[in-house]
């Protein structure tokens, strides 16, 4: 776990130029599927640690933590799902994206590894799927031997019932 | 652009204070003449430079009145018109400023420059006959003033100078003219003086000439041929003086007047990155003119030729200069410049009252300069640089100071922060459980803690800057509003050299304008009311800061009629905004209607208060930098408000409590006490709300695991704490599992991603890291009462 996590966190590094991170995607489990994240958004990758619940937020929001000295809120992806997560363990990740100038962090079951995928491979959704999830899924990744799906980070994050005019008034 | 808007509004502050002690003493001390010669004279030279012409031509205009009061001083029956004519005019700088700051059209003519040559005639007219011969002032009319101007003295010359016929635009002309000249010499007035905004002049100039005044170290002859090298000029005459070419420079300076002196050496170095040095160097020169007489500078196409900035930067810039000021002075004043990284003096022919190390290079002035980059001189200067004590108490008081971006600071504070959060989790980490030998640990901790202690003193001083800024623009308020509602009134400022931080001034120097503005037009009374109550017919407004630990308290207080409680109660029962019948409102009660938003009792609306947004705004100001507002008065003896404003935002005394398994923090301040209660104390209305009673006042209960749900926790009464809050006058009793302790606790704001979701109204205003990297919520009582009474 530790390797695998070091090793994402090293094709992080070595990906450090915007075109070579293009079509490099991070691949995480949660709830037994492969989900894919596009690299580029990927700030950060960490162990759970101590969340402080913040009052009156949606339960997917599990509250904030302390990361290296920036306070940054958690969300639970198969929470957002609309599914009951299960007890975090040691492989339980968090991995922090950059959303709106800022760091938010996501909890999934754990990260495998960063893959490339071209983009003539990745097709739309499925349109009859009536699970929860889908309309969290930006599309399906095809590799050689295996199927992603592709998690829209945005719809994860933003949420409908929350959403005044967002776009400026961050700030209060 | 941002540095001259910086500097120019810092040089205007300056330029108040020195105008309204001025004013208030009735004297013009030498010192004050030579700071506003010196202020006028910086902000004409950045202005030009900024192509502001306006403000230069006004400043140009000042600075000549001043220059005559320097050299000739003032009557004191032109004080009162002077002040007047000063403060208009810092008045209009101002505005042009903040027009340059909104990006708005700037004005483009000012009744301030006839206005100020009128002045400059009345001040000429009456000069001391005794003075030195002051060159031609610039009277508009006719050539009665021609003929006054009696060239003479140090260096000052007279021209009349006639162009081609058929030049045209001879005002323009005469123009580039002065500006030519201005470049070699010190160009004091010209007639006609309005060239530059009036196309008439040309005229004028066809028939009459142009007359130039001007004062320079170079020759009538050098002079005459720059003039005559200024394309169309067709004759040159120099007026009253005797053409003298075989003068040189040298021999003319120890026949100068009022400037003479001690002649020295001075090479200047400029900060690495300060660019464009050839500017630098041009403004420093320009800048010494005003105290200095300036024999020559190396390299000496400054102004002109772009590539002298390399040879600044490498060989630095050398000026030879006479100067009555010491040498300590001299060396303050060059190394206060902008950017000047330092100066070493070389004092030429020594002399005998001044011990000085013996000069390096005592030949002649200019020669010397040529051998500019002796590195013996930079050691020199590195010797001498430490400030003289004993010269500076005469010398304007002239810090040191660097503007820094508030972000910078900002930044700072939070690796601070992080630093004092990071050391508590080495040094309480779990792995050195159990360990027993730990002496050198212990020892390095120590000596950790005291180091980061220190660090934490110094980050946040470096934010406080003392409030004297603040509370000095409010002198010229009380003046202005004494004039226009012709009451007698003075301000009293008492510890203004209490420090705050930055950004709590910035959000209290409104609320305190307003304060004031207040205390003149409904606090003090007009002369004849307040010599009838048996007062003095002169009020008074003290405006006092004072740091009482934790906080600062600012006091505005007036000795005016004071606060009408039954008056306050009747006009808030008018307007409806009355919450409970009158006769239960305590007086203290009573004032604090007068923060109620839509209440003004003034009847009238004047120019400076009364327009309904009032205390209201202010309480939500000073609420807003987390200061709480309370008012206090005595019908006819006048009445005081108290802002009570915590030290800074960003680190403040917590309280952490648990709840469940989660943390929150409360500020010291708003606790009152803290206790075990028994059942019998709780009382429960019908609703199932509970209450208790401190020292028979009933304050209701807020228990924090209900209000924010939290799962496992204490929730029988007697094994809890009980934490008795108040905030902006309402109380509450929070219920909480234990009180955990006392700690300087480092505010951070909440996520931006967060505040979709509406917490502030909950009750927690941010957050905090403690020791252990955990993080604690921070509670903020007085949206908790709120949330709470409303709902009951």
């Amino acid at each position: 776990m530790e390797e695998m996590q070091n090793m994402a966190e090293a094709q992080l590094l070595e990906t450090g130029e915007e075109d070579t991170m293009q079509n490099k995607y991070l691949v995480f489990l949660l709830d037994s599927q492969d989900f894919a994240i596009p690299i580029r958004h990927v700030v950060d990758i960490i162990n759970v640690q101590p969340i402080t619940r913040v009052p009156n937020t949606p339960e997917y929001v599990k509250g904030i933590t302390n990361l290296r000295g920036k306070v940054i809120p958690i969300v639970d992806v198969l929470t957002r799902f609309g599914k009951q997560h299960m007890e975090y363990n040691e492989r339980t990740c968090i991995i922090v994206v950059e959303y709106k100038g800022a760091s938010v962090g996501m909890i999934i079951d754990s990260v495998s590894e960063v893959v490339g995928i071209d983009s003539d491979h990745i097709s739309p959704p499925p349109t009859f799927s009536d699970s929860a999830e889908a309309k969290f899924i930006q599309g399906i990744g095809r590799t050689e031997n295996s199927v992603r799906l592709i998690l829209d980070f945005l719809a994860v994050l933003e949420d409908s019932m929350y959403m005044t005019d967002d776009s400026d008034s961050e700030e209060e | 652009m941002e540095m001259f808007l910086f500097e120019m509004s810092s040089l205007l502050e300056q330029l108040d204070e020195v105008l309204l002690t001025s004013e208030k003493n009735q004297t013009l001390t030498e010192d004050s003449v030579n700071e506003v010669f010196r202020i006028m004279h910086t902000i004409k030279g950045s202005a030009a430079m900024m192509e502001l012409d306006l403000i230069a031509s006004v400043t140009h205009k000042l600075e000549d009145s001043f220059f005559h009061i320097r050299d000739n001083g003032i009557d004191q029956g032109h004080f009162t018109e002077l002040f007047d004519l000063m403060l208009d005019a810092t008045d209009f700088l101002k505005g042009q400023l903040q027009a340059i700051q909104d990006g708005e059209e700037l004005a483009t003519d000012s009744d301030l420059i006839p206005r100020t040559e009128a002045f400059f005639i009345v001040l000429t007219g009456e000069g001391k006959p005794d003075a030195p011969a002051q060159p031609a002032p610039s009277v508009p009319a006719e050539s009665a003033g021609r003929a006054a101007a009696e060239p003479g003295g140090d260096g000052a010359m007279q021209f009349e100078i006639w162009f081609e016929d058929d030049c045209g635009m001879e005002s323009l002309r005469a123009f580039i003219l002065v500006t030519t000249l201005n470049a070699s010499c010190n160009v004091i007035s010209y007639d006609p003086p309005d060239i530059e905004s009036n196309s008439e002049t040309s005229q004028f100039i066809m028939e009459n000439g142009f007359v130039v005044n001007l004062e320079s170290d170079l020759t009538s002859t050098q002079v005459r041929e720059i003039i005559e090298s200024t394309p169309y000029v067709k004759t040159v005459a120099l007026v009253g003086g005797e053409d003298s070419p075989g003068e040189t420079a040298a021999e003319t300076e120890p026949a100068a007047g009022d400037i003479s002196g001690q002649k020295f050496d001075v090479l200047v170095r400029f900060e690495d990155d300060c660019g464009m040095e050839n500017l630098r160097a041009f403004m420093l020169v320009n800048s010494l003119r005003s105290s200095c007489k300036i024999a020559s500078y190396l390299p000496p196409d400054i102004e002109n030729n772009p590539a002298t900035a390399d040879i600044i930067k490498r060989d630095g810039l050398a000026i030879s200069l006479e100067t009555p000021m010491p040498t300590s002075e001299l060396q303050s004043t060059i190394e206060s410049a902008m950017y000047v990284k330092s100066a070493a003096l070389t004092e030429i022919e020594t002399a005998p009252a001044k011990p000085e190390p013996p000069a390096p290079t005592a030949e002649s002035a200019p020669a010397a300069v040529d051998t500019a980059p002796a590195p013996d001189q930079d050691k020199a200067a590195a010797v001498k640089a430490p400030p003289k004590p004993a010269v500076a108490a005469k010398a304007p008081i002239k810090q040191s100071l660097i503007s820094v971006s508030l972000d910078k600071l900002d930044k700072l504070m939070d690796l601070m922060g992080e630093l004092v959060i990071t050391e508590s989790m080495v040094v309480r980490s779990p792995d050195l459980k159990g360990l027993t030998k730990m002496d050198n640990f212990q020892k390095a901790e120590r000596q950790l803690r005291k180091l980061t202690d220190e660090l934490q003193d110094m980050v946040m001083s470096i934010r406080m800057i003392p409030i004297a800024g603040t509370f000095q623009k409010h002198q010229r308020t009380v003046r202005d509003m004494c004039k226009a509602l012709s009451k007698e009134c003075e301000l009293v400022t008492m510890g203004e050299e209490t420090d705050i931080d930055k950004t709590i001034i910035d959000g209290i120097s409104d609320p305190i304008m307003h304060l004031v503005r207040n205390a003149m037009d409904h606090g003090i009374e007009t002369p004849d009311v307040r010599t009838a109550a048996g007062k003095p017919a002169k009020g008074t407004i003290t405006l006092s800061a004072q740091n009482t630990g934790g906080e600062i308290l600012i006091t505005i207080s007036d000795d005016g009629k004071g606060l009408d409680a039954d008056f306050l109660l009747e006009k808030a029962k008018k307007n409806g905004i009355l919450t409970k019948p009158a006769s239960e409102y305590s007086e203290k009660e009573a004032f604090m209607l007068l923060c109620a938003p839509g209440f003004s009792t003034k009847e009238v609306v004047t120019e400076f208060s009364g327009r309904g947004v009032g205390m209201d705004v202010v309480k939500k100001n000073i609420e807003k930098v987390g200061g709480t507002v309370t008012i206090e008065s005595k019908k006819g003896y006048g009445s005081s408000v108290f802002l009570k404003i915590p030290l800074t935002l960003a680190i403040v005394d917590g309280m952490d409590i648990s709840v469940g398994n989660g943390n929150y923090t409360l500020q010291i301040t708003a606790i009152n006490e803290s206790f075990k209660a028994t059942k019998d104390q709780v009382i429960v209305d019908t609703d199932g709300n509970e209450m208790i009673v401190i020292r028979g006042d009933v304050y209701p209960i807020v228990r924090l695991h209900n209000l924010y749900g939290v799962p496992d926790c204490i929730t029988d009464i007697e094994e809890g704490i009980m934490i008795w809050v108040q905030s902006a006058g309402a109380s509450a009793v929070l219920f909480a599992d234990k009180l955990i302790g006392e700690q300087q606790i480092v505010v951070k704001p909440l996520p931006a991603y967060l505040s979709r979701f509406d917490i502030k109204p909950y009750g927690i205003s941010g957050c905090t890291i403690l020791g252990d990297g955990t993080i604690s919520l921070i509670l903020d009582v007085g949206s908790i009462i709120d949330m709470v009474t409303e709902k009951r």
